[in-house]
Formats: C-alpha cells, sequence, structure tokens
C-alpha cells in the first residue's frame, strides 16, 4: 500500500483560556488521512469547532501538544521549511487581508517564485507568473501595475490562488476561501478549485462552515464538534445520510433554496442550550451531551468510533450490540 | 392584503450618493421605491456594493456624512403621515427609533458598550423611552430576557464575557424591546454558523408572528430569504433590477441577475455543475452606460448597452427591470 499523502496521527492541541484560566483542547486526538490521490477533504463545523486551528497544525503555524503530522510518512518539523513550502501551500479566508495594502500583490508572486520555487533567471519568472495567472483566469498586464485595492475580493482570492499555485504544490489547506466573497463569484472560485484537483493533481484541505459548497466539490469530509471529529467518510454518503445527531442537526438547520420547505424548516427546532462553550470544550465524554436529543447515561463516557460501511461515527447509538 | 391601511411605510423615488469630493460621488441607491406593510416579511438581496444597506440606513432615517439622500420616506403611525427625511435627528431619536422602527445594524455583536452591562443597556431604553424608573425596568428587562430564551443572568454580564453569538441574540431582543411596527435587520448573520444562523432566524420570526409587524432582512444569502421572506426585492448597482413575491421568484426568476444569483448556488443532494457570473459588479463611481448589468448578462443586446430598462410590471406584484420581458 502507497504512503498516504498526508497523515494527522492522534494530533491533540492545547490553549489556556486566559492568562492562569482552564486549559481546552481545540484539537482532541484528531486523526486524518489523505490517500496519495489527488482529493478534495472538507472539514466542517460551526464557529469554534476547531477547524481553523486543525489548519494551522497541518501549516505548521501552531505546534501540536501530542500526536504528529506526517506528510508522505515523514513528521512535518523533519521537513525542512523549503521543502514544506514547496508541498503544502495555504490559501487563507479574507483576500482583502492576505495582502499588504501598501504593496502590489505582483510582489507577492515574484517573491514566492524566486525564494521558494528558486528561479533565478527573471525572464523565466514572469513567464511562469503569467502562465499561473492566466491559468487562474486572471490577465497578467491587468495584475503588473494594480496595488490591492484595485482589485475586487474576487480577484483577490485568484491571486492567492495563483501564489499558491507557483511552486506546485501537493496539497492546499484553504481556510473558508470563499466565504468572504460575493455570492455570484463564490461558484467561479469553487469551480477553479476543482478544475486545479482535476488538472493539476493537487489535493485540498477544504475548511468551511458551508455544507452545500462541501457537497458540491468535495470527495471526503470530516464533520467537527467542539475539537473532535464526530463523523467522517464520503461526503456524498455523509450529507445525504448523516449519523452523528450533530450532523442531523447541521443539515437541518441551513437554509433551503426552496422556498416550499418554508414551513418544515421553520417547525425543525433547535435546541439551543444556554450553556457556553468553555463547558462544551471540557466536558468528560460526548461533548455533545448538553443539545444531543438522544443523550443518555452512556455519553458522559467518551464514545470510540464505530464504523458503519465507510463511514466512521463518534457517537454510542451506533454500538453494535 | 394590499389595503392602504395597511402601509405603515411607503419610500419613493429615494436616491442616496456618497458625496466623497465635489467631483467624486457614489450613487449607491438609484430611484428605489417601496411599501412595507403591516404583517409583512420583505428580503431585500443582491451583493456587497449593491446599495442594499444604504437603502436601510436611509428608510431608517440614519443618514450620516457623507451620504447625501432624496425622496420621501412617509411613516404611517396610526393614520398620521411624518417624513422621515424632512425631520431632523433629535426628533427621529426622540419619537421614531426603536419605538416605531428598530434597526439590526451589521455586525451587531460589537456594538454593545463595553464598559456597560448588558442589562444596562436595557434599562437605559426602558428609561429613556417608557419613562421607567430603575429597578421597574430591571425587572422588566429580566421578564423579557427569559421570554425570549435566555438566562437572566446574562444581563449581570460584561459583553466581552458573553459568546458572539450570545451577544447576537442580545441586540435582536433589544431591538425588539419596545415592539416596534418595522424592524430593519441588516445582516443580521453573516458572521455566525448555521446553526445559530437558524436560531437568531426563529427569534426574529417568532417576534414577527406575535407583534405582527413589517420585517426587513436584508442578507446577499439567498436561502435565508427562500426560508423567511414573504417578498423579495433584489438590487445591483443601486437599483432595483427584480422585486416579487419569494415562492414564485425561485421557481421562476425573471431578471438574468437573479437567474444567476439563484441558480449559481450549490445545493444538498445535488452533484449538477454549477455557473457563476463572469466579472465583478461595477464601479459606481463610473457607472456602465444602458442597462448596470450588461456586461456581464449572458443575454445582452443592443438595447441594452445603449438605454436603462425602466422597472416593468411583469405581472401582479412582480416587477423587473430588463429589456427581454419589455412588451413591443
Amino acid at each position: 500500500m502507497s504512503q498516504p499523502l498526508l497523515q494527522v496521527d492522534n494530533v491533540t492541541k492545547i490553549f489556556r483560556y486566559g492568562f492562569l484560566g482552564f486549559k481546552f483542547r481545540a484539537v482532541d486526538n484528531v486523526n486524518i488521512v489523505l490517500e496519495d490521490k489527488p482529493m478534495i477533504f472538507s472539514i466542517a463545523g460551526e464557529s469554534g469547532s476547531g477547524k481553523t486551528t486543525l489548519a494551522k497544525l497541518i501549516l505548521r503555524i501552531y505546534k501540536p501538544e501530542y500526536g504528529r503530522i506526517l506528510f508522505k510518512g515523514r513528521n512535518i518539523y523533519e521537513i525542512d521549511e523549503n521543502s514544506f513550502r514547496k508541498n503544502i501551500q495555504p490559501i487563507m479566508q479574507d483576500p482583502y487581508a492576505a495582502f499588504n495594502p501598501m504593496q502590489k500583490p505582483i510582489r507577492y508572486l515574484r517573491e514566492t517564485a524566486k525564494n521558494i520555487v528558486g528561479i533565478k533567471n527573471d525572464e523565466e519568472l514572469e513567464e511562469l507568473i503569467a502562465k499561473t495567472l492566466s491559468y487562474v483566469g486572471l490577465n497578467y498586464s491587468d495584475v503588473v501595475n494594480k496595488y490591492p485595492h484595485e482589485f475586487s475580493g474576487g480577484e483577490l482570492q485568484r491571486l492567492s490562488i495563483a501564489r499558491a499555485l507557483l511552486p506546485k504544490p501537493k496539497l492546499i489547506v484553504a481556510d473558508e476561501p470563499v466565504s468572504m466573497l460575493d455570492a455570484s463569484l463564490r461558484i467561479n472560485i469553487i469551480n477553479l478549485f476543482k478544475k486545479i484537483k482535476d488538472e493539476l493533481g493537487v489535493s485540498f484541505i477544504y475548511i468551511t462552515h458551508d455544507l452545500a459548497t462541501a457537497y458540491y466539490m468535495s470527495d471526503k469530509i470530516a464533520i467537527m464538534f467542539r475539537g473532535t471529529i464526530v463523523e467522517s467518510g464520503p461526503s456524498k454518503k455523509v450529507l445525504s445520510k448523516p449519523l452523528h445527531p450533530y450532523t442531523q442537526t447541521l443539515l437541518e438547520s441551513l437554509p433551503q433554496l426552496d422556498p416550499k420547505k418554508k414551513e418544515y424548516w421553520y417547525r425543525q427546532r433547535i435546541k439551543f442550550s444556554a450553556y457556553i462553550e468553555e463547558e462544551e470544550f471540557i466536558a468528560k465524554g460526548c461533548k455533545y451531551i448538553h443539545r444531543c436529543p438522544y443523550a443518555m447515561s452512556k455519553c458522559k463516557t467518551e464514545p470510540p468510533y464505530f464504523k458503519i460501511d465507510d463511514v466512521e461515527v463518534r457517537c454510542w447509538l451506533y454500538e453494535k450490540k | 392584503m394590499s389595503e392602504e391601511s395597511d402601509v405603515v411605510l411607503k419610500a419613493s423615488n429615494i436616491y442616496g450618493e456618497y458625496v466623497l469630493s465635489p467631483s467624486v460621488s457614489i450613487k449607491a441607491v438609484n430611484d428605489v421605491s417601496m411599501e412595507l406593510r403591516k404583517d409583512d416579511v420583505v428580503g431585500i438581496a443582491g451583493e456587497s456594493g449593491c446599495g442594499k444597506s444604504t437603502l436601510v440606513k436611509i428608510l431608517y432615517g440614519f443618514i450620516t456624512h457623507p451620504l447625501v439622500a432624496k425622496g420621501s420616506v412617509v411613516l404611517n403611525i396610526d393614520g398620521r403621515n411624518i417624513n422621515i427625511l424632512s425631520t431632523d435627528e433629535d426628533y427621529r431619536r426622540e419619537n421614531i427609533w426603536w419605538k416605531i422602527m428598530s434597526y439590526i445594524p451589521q455586525n451587531s455583536m460589537n456594538v454593545l458598550n463595553p464598559f456597560m452591562r448588558v442589562g444596562d443597556h436595557f434599562v437605559e431604553l426602558l428609561r429613556k423611552h417608557l419613562k421607567m424608573e430603575r429597578d421597574e425596568a430591571y425587572k422588566m428587562a429580566e421578564e423579557y430576557i427569559v421570554n425570549m430564551g435566555m438566562r437572566k443572568d446574562v444581563l449581570k454580564a460584561f459583553p466581552h464575557q458573553l459568546s458572539g453569538g450570545m451577544r447576537q441574540r442580545i441586540i435582536v431582543a433589544l431591538a425588539l424591546l419596545l415592539k416596534p411596527r418595522i424592524v430593519f435587520a441588516d445582516e443580521p448573520t453573516t458572521a455566525v454558523d448555521v446553526v445559530l444562523q437558524k436560531v437568531l432566524l426563529h427569534l426574529l420570526i417568532d417576534k414577527q408572528k406575535e407583534l405582527r409587524n413589517s420585517l426587513v432582512v436584508v442578507t446577499h444569502d439567498m436561502g435565508v430569504h427562500a426560508m423567511v421572506t414573504q417578498r423579495l426585492m433584489v438590487m445591483y448597482a443601486g437599483r432595483v433590477v427584480e422585486e416579487a413575491f419569494t415562492a414564485p421568484l425561485f421557481e421562476d426568476p425573471k431578471h438574468p441577475y437573479t437567474q444567476a444569483l439563484i441558480n449559481s448556488l450549490p445545493r444538498l443532494g445535488d452533484e449538477k455543475p454549477r455557473r457563476g457570473l463572469e466579472g465583478s459588479p461595477p464601479d459606481l463611481r463610473n457607472p456602465p452606460p444602458g442597462c448596470k448589468f450588461h456586461p456581464r448578462c449572458p443575454f445582452a443586446m443592443d438595447i441594452c448597452r445603449r438605454e436603462e430598462p425602466p422597472l416593468i410590471e411583469y405581472e401582479n406584484g412582480w416587477r423587473v427591470r430588463c429589456w427581454l420581458y419589455m412588451k413591443r
């Protein structure tokens, strides 16, 4: 069996709340395996579920307290800076904040090409940049003399994507890449991701709270809640037949694009407890216990992963009798 | 349904312009007319920069430099007509805001005063508008907050001690405290996740059903519009391009922009490839001639480049601004 592209192995990240406050696990014992074939892996969950922290751990921005992250079988902390950046590239959420307003965005592309790709020849460098820009749907001559405020959000996000593509990475970690964009531009960026995956063979980790786009573009999905993965598997399966009560709630609360479902949506009430986030983070056992309609006494101990076909779900409801 | 007496707010020919310098101005709202009725939920859709927030600010009468507004916004309070745009701000603050109209601003989780406890926000409002005593007001605030499904100890907390979602719920509760006849919610759920979004929307709809007032929801999220609104206005580059009842509009959108907005969105359970619009919204400092949408429109014709189409009555209550539907 071939080496997986990325293996997140029992990774835990602990944050301290306040100066002397209690510790909590923003990412708690998370396991993810990305096989070595181009795919889009979505990590979905609400705000505060630890999905961005997980992305930052994979990008080496945070160091995990426990566990390890392997890229092609090697611990990411043993890979030297340059080849790490060549292989794993980020795309951040806010395209307006990604570029220094005082500098032309083209400079970031040139620096990436020079320092990470290692091209010394100027002509070659400009040629690579022009080629990459036209691949993401931008025109080199339109970009070269502009400052960030002269671009729209969609164009800036395309620039970020072009920058990330320059080193020809194996993996792109995209943290909510379309949530700041206008609705009519979003789908184009998402289609661009699919095209990059199919044509250039780049894998994506796509972090999102938008389940509809996750369904549309991703091959696999992991649903996170308060630092743990509660359900993971092929995204079409997870999102059409959700097993975990939390996934079910997420899908039920998603507004449907069909006014005929209005009444049904309105009738489905959400049990939203007044429990604050911190209490859920430090809860022993299943973290969803305070909101779960099926909560039972067993839920006070942490459920293991139960495997049902190719979906893994972390809920006592699916214990084999 | 469409009786004259039910109309609580009638806005006609509103223009809103940001005057940045004598030579540069941005026409953010361009000739918009609308009516709000009792027991009505109206949505305003469109992407950022289309003027939807500016329109709501003008309707609410919150006009600050450099925004200049023209037109008339007539508020009908039990038969008495008041033109919001000809009153001064002190009058609006005293008699209209909070009591008759209230406004839930964008990024509303950051509008609470960080030096005041949550309860004091409620008490201040009750003392100012209902001339209540402090203790009485506090008691009423406690009852109200429990009624809204929150614990009463949130009143003792400072805003930073609460999570973003809790603060947003407090803002919604504050806006609905004096039972206003019109509630404007400007992107009430953009910064929150889907679960909390549903909780907040439920809070808004429940109160709307109870008070039978009119609710205006401004958001770019078409899913929210489909789930919440009865009527929908779609704006593009400062103009209303389509206006209709929500249910038939989603069935068969008429304007090419509305079509793109609805059809480009991925849905659960549907893997059909979807295409978005090319290009980006026009720069309002220097808008294109003719129809503002023609550079991105797949059906653009010659006339679209020359002349701007009027808002055409397509069917009863269904208006669209497009040459495709002009009967000749």
